[in-house]
């Protein structure tokens, strides 16, 4: 709310070196990460990434084998769960069956003990996310978004510095996750608490957050601005994570780099000379001759254009690969199935990134 | 992993009053039995055995015995396949309904049942009336101590076991499967004989195997609906126990069934596990 | 969906299933109601001749037993059986699938081996013609129903619901107690109502370990169904009969709130 409060009521979070294995399988390896206090961080993976069990070990249902969490610069080794001041929201939205709306919110302060204007707080919980007249209701009478509401709810009545979401949003249909996904914005800008999401959903990562982790095989493979992660990805992995880019195999010697066909492009990007993979943005690939401006140009065949409102997809043969090209819809009166045409893009939109083991060719 | 050895403890402590229970209450109790068939004056011995083997009578008991659970079980299977499937088919209305009708009789205590059947099978019982009414017979006889007596009864009694085991089976039918299979050109029938007989095998596997268990071991029923020579093995373990005080050889006999129940144990742990005794919700 | 004629055919097989397992039920209970001194049905009138019989004949201290071994064998299978079927649903242990081959053996093996085994056992330590006896013996077959009914309830139980306690600020133990029981009570009462029922019916086992001092209602039922069909029976039948509707009915009350846990 207001930068004084912030300092107060925020926890900053400090991932120090966790490791995890269950049995003989590694889940985490010396994970390190420092969230600022009062940030909106989303650790992104896929199913198996770790990203569930570093959020599970921050709130203590999971010990590290190695490494520490700390909030404020406190070793929480030890703390249990409940002496950490959390707020949760879980998938399934964990809301207790036998209770009412107005019980399961107010659980949250009877078991801290914090019973001071019980019934006013809990209604202002409510209302703050729109329930006020359900208090009386029994959760298996509401919506899903109305359950994922109440344990909003829940999460933030006793204004707890850290707030933890486990996939809230992804049991929820399109529509409805997209308004939770501006709600939960909401309260967190005005609360000014800490939040960590754990999700798998790339765009709801980038829309919500400060700061998107993505994790990939229990390693942190990259934290960055959500724009930051979307212009310049360290690896193919994390551009193929975030998905939508043009990934090819090349052949790196300098500002150059060779396909498997002998095709040649001027590359940027960070990937050192040998293998790479080159990630182009379908967004920033235009169809035509042009004149000579330095630019990548490849000939290519149409296989496939794909209406998508306010631009087309053009799926075209490039030397032996699959290149998706996004263009606007007046620009590709040319594009029909089986058209030849030159396909362009910038040498500084043309990213050398490190080649992920066994990675393929072709659109993520 | 940390904690696996305090795991450990946690699983023991949580199992430790059913391990004592079964062991001091059902396995150690068994033993004991058994070991008394396989003694004679204090000496290992097959004697019991030998005597079981060479006398018809025993023979003859489990042989009525097997006979009467092979019928049961079919004709239970036969009656119950089309109320099942009915049941699983049916709108929420008529399945609730037919459930009912299903679960009260299987929870009513066996005795009632079977004196039930005493009092309308009986001499001057209602189906005498109704027989005679018809004119089929002139003179009222009883229809009890009869084989047939025992199978109206014992089927009536495993029926909703059958009906159960079936349900719980079918309602993992995807429904949408009759209708793909009627949508590529089969008919109702072999839609049904196609899909839906091989994907209900499971609860005809489950229902056959329960009823058939529980119809080998049976006694209330057996006893009271049937003479002398509807002797079922637990009625001959229990004359021999109570009534002869014949322990070894009732310990013997008791074995053959407990092999018998044993077996189909096995088949049914392997086939479907705890869980499915559930059949559900009943 | 269905098709007529496949509809009638199984309307038609069920309604004749249906009749020939409840006619010999809606039989005892008209007959209990009758007004005749024979097993008359349909009967010429009705009384509750046969009830005010029961209260004469002193079968109330057959109930009276029958209600303290019930009572009993529930309490003990749900202590037992509780424990286990959270050890099998939320642990992973070696001698697991021997374990419930146990708990299925207590369900299937007949009653009789169960009744004599544990006469032979129970008789020279003292505890043959106990109440408690015939409680253990009970008990070792009400623990199975316990646990599976539990178990199904637990494998699709949300351990989300005790996490979300806790993060909220329950130790773990207030977790157990705020959260898991209250969740889980529904289906720990239909096990136990199952065990209970299953030691109410139960013949054998009650014949042998408890039957030459006391006489459980099973027991008075079967001597009494043994020596003459007397209506009296119809009469102690339909308190039976009652007896499983209401069970049905708890059941039925705890299922409609389970269902209401998120599976």
């Amino acid at each position: 709310m207001h930068d004084g409060r912030r300092k107060q009521d925020a926890t900053g979070v400090r991932i120090d070196g966790v490791s995890k294995a269950f049995g003989s399988r590694a889940v985490l390896r010396d994970c390190s990460l420092d969230i600022e206090a009062g940030t909106f961080v989303t650790l992104l993976g896929a199913s198996g990434s770790g990203k569930t069990t570093l959020l599970r070990i921050i709130a203590g249902f999971l010990s590290a084998d190695r490494g520490d969490i700390l909030f404020d610069g406190r070793s929480m080794r030890g703390v249990p769960t409940h002496r950490r001041r959390l707020g949760m929201m879980f998938q399934s939205y964990a809301l207790f069956p036998h209770m009412s709306v107005f019980d399961n919110v107010a659980y949250a302060l009877r078991m801290r003990g914090d019973t001071d204007r019980l019934a006013a707080r809990v209604g202002e919980a409510l209302e703050l996310v729109r329930l006020e007249g359900y208090a009386q209701q029994r959760p298996d009478r509401l919506s899903g978004g109305q359950r994922q509401r109440v344990a909003m709810a829940r999460a933030v009545v006793a204004n707890p510095p850290l707030l933890l979401l486990d996939e809230p949003l992804s049991a929820l249909d399109k529509e409805l996750r997209e308004q939770l996904q501006v709600e939960i914005k909401t309260i967190h800008r005005s609360a000014g608490t800490t939040f960590i999401n754990v999700t798998h959903d790339q765009g709801e990562a980038l829309g919500m957050s400060d700061s998107v982790v993505v994790m990939g095989n229990g390693v942190i493979q990259q934290a960055a601005s959500p724009q930051e992660l979307w212009n310049r990805p360290v690896s193919a992995f994390v551009a193929r994570f975030l998905g939508g880019s043009n990934l090819l195999r090349a052949e790196r010697r300098g500002a150059e780099a060779r396909l498997a066909d002998g095709t040649v492009m001027k590359v940027h990007g960070p990937a050192p000379d040998g293998p790479v993979e080159l990630a182009v943005r379908p967004e920033l690939v235009t169809i035509g001759e042009g004149a000579d401006d330095g630019a990548n140009a490849v000939p290519a065949t149409v296989r496939e254009t794909i209406f998508l409102g306010e631009a087309i997809k053009i799926v075209a043969d490039v030397a032996g690969h699959t290149l998706e090209a996004r263009v606007p819809v007046a620009r590709a009166e040319a594009a029909r199935p089986g058209a030849r045409l030159v396909l362009r893009w910038r040498p500084e939109d043309t990213l050398a990134l490190p080649a992920e083991a066994g990675g393929k060719d072709g659109a993520a | 992993m940390t904690g696996r050895r305090e795991e450990r403890w946690i699983v023991f402590a949580l199992l430790l009053p059913a391990l004592v229970l079964y062991g001091a209450c059902f396995i150690w109790p068994t033993g004991v039995l058994l070991s008394r068939s396989v003694t004679e004056a204090g000496e290992l011995s097959l004697v019991n055995y030998r005597e079981l083997l060479e006398t018809p009578l025993y023979l003859g008991v489990i042989w009525t015995t097997l006979r009467i659970s092979v019928v049961t079980t079919v004709v239970c299977l036969v009656i119950g396949y089309p109320v099942a499937m009915l049941m699983e088919r049916a709108g929420p209305r008529a399945r609730i309904l037919l459930l009912l009708a299903v679960t009260v009789p299987y929870w009513l205590d066996y005795i009632v049942r079977t004196y039930s059947w005493m009092v309308l099978l009986g001499r001057y019982g209602f189906v005498n009336q109704v027989l005679m009414w018809l004119g089929l017979v002139d003179v009222p006889y009883s229809h009890l101590s009869s084989e047939l007596a025992v199978l109206v009864g014992t089927i009536q009694v495993m029926l909703p076991l059958m009906i159960l085991a079936l349900f719980a089976a079918m309602t993992r039918i995807d429904r949408t499967l009759m209708d793909a299979a009627a949508a590529h050109g089969a008919s109702a029938w072999r839609a049904f004989r196609t899909v839906y007989l091989p994907l209900s095998m499971p609860g005809v596997i489950a229902g056959a195997l329960l009823t058939f268990v529980n119809t080998v071991g049976f006694y209330i029923t057996p006893a009271l609906l049937g003479g002398p020579r509807q002797t079922m093995i637990s009625q001959s373990i229990e004359t021999l126990a109570a009534k002869l005080f014949d322990w070894p050889m009732a310990a013997t006999v008791s074995v053959v069934l407990l092999v018998i129940s044993l077996a189909i144990l096995v088949v049914f742990n392997r086939f479907f596990g705890l869980e499915r005794l559930a059949g559900g919700d009943r | 969906m269905i098709s007529r004629t496949e509809a009638r055919v199984l309307w038609f097989c069920a309604t004749v299933a249906l009749f020939y397992l409840l006619f010999p039920v809606v039989v005892v209970m008209t007959v209990s109601f009758s007004s005749s001194k024979f097993l008359d049905f349909p009967p010429p009138g009705y009384s509750l001749q046969w009830y005010r019989a029961l209260l004469d004949e002193g079968w109330l201290s057959s109930y009276w037993i029958t209600f303290q071994v019930g009572t009993l064998t529930a309490l003990f299978s749900t202590l037992v059986g509780v424990p286990a079927a959270f050890a099998l649903a939320r642990y992973d242990f070696p001698f697991r699938r021997s374990f419930e081959a146990l708990l299925l053996a207590a369900i299937i093996v007949p009653p009789i081996i169960k009744a004599i085994s544990l006469y032979l056992f129970f008789a020279p330590i003292g505890l043959a013609n106990t109440v408690l006896g015939l409680v253990l013996g009970h008990t070792v077959t009400g623990v199975p129903y316990v646990v599976i009914n539990l178990l199904a309830t637990l494998k699709g139980y949300d351990r989300d619901l005790e996490r979300a306690a806790q993060a909220h600020g329950a130790t773990p133990l207030q977790a157990i107690r705020t959260v898991t029981l209250p969740v889980l009570a529904p289906s720990v009462l239909v096990g136990a109502v199952f065990a209970f029922l299953q030691s109410a019916q139960e013949l054998l086992v009650a014949l042998f370990l408890l039957g030459t001092v006391e006489k459980p209602l099973a027991v008075r039922m079967w001597e009494g169904v043994r020596i003459s069909l007397s209506p009296t029976i119809a009469a102690a039948s339909g308190t039976l009969v009652v007896l499983a509707l209401a069970a049905l009915a708890v059941v039925a009350l705890a299922l409609r709130s389970r269902r209401r846990a998120p599976a």
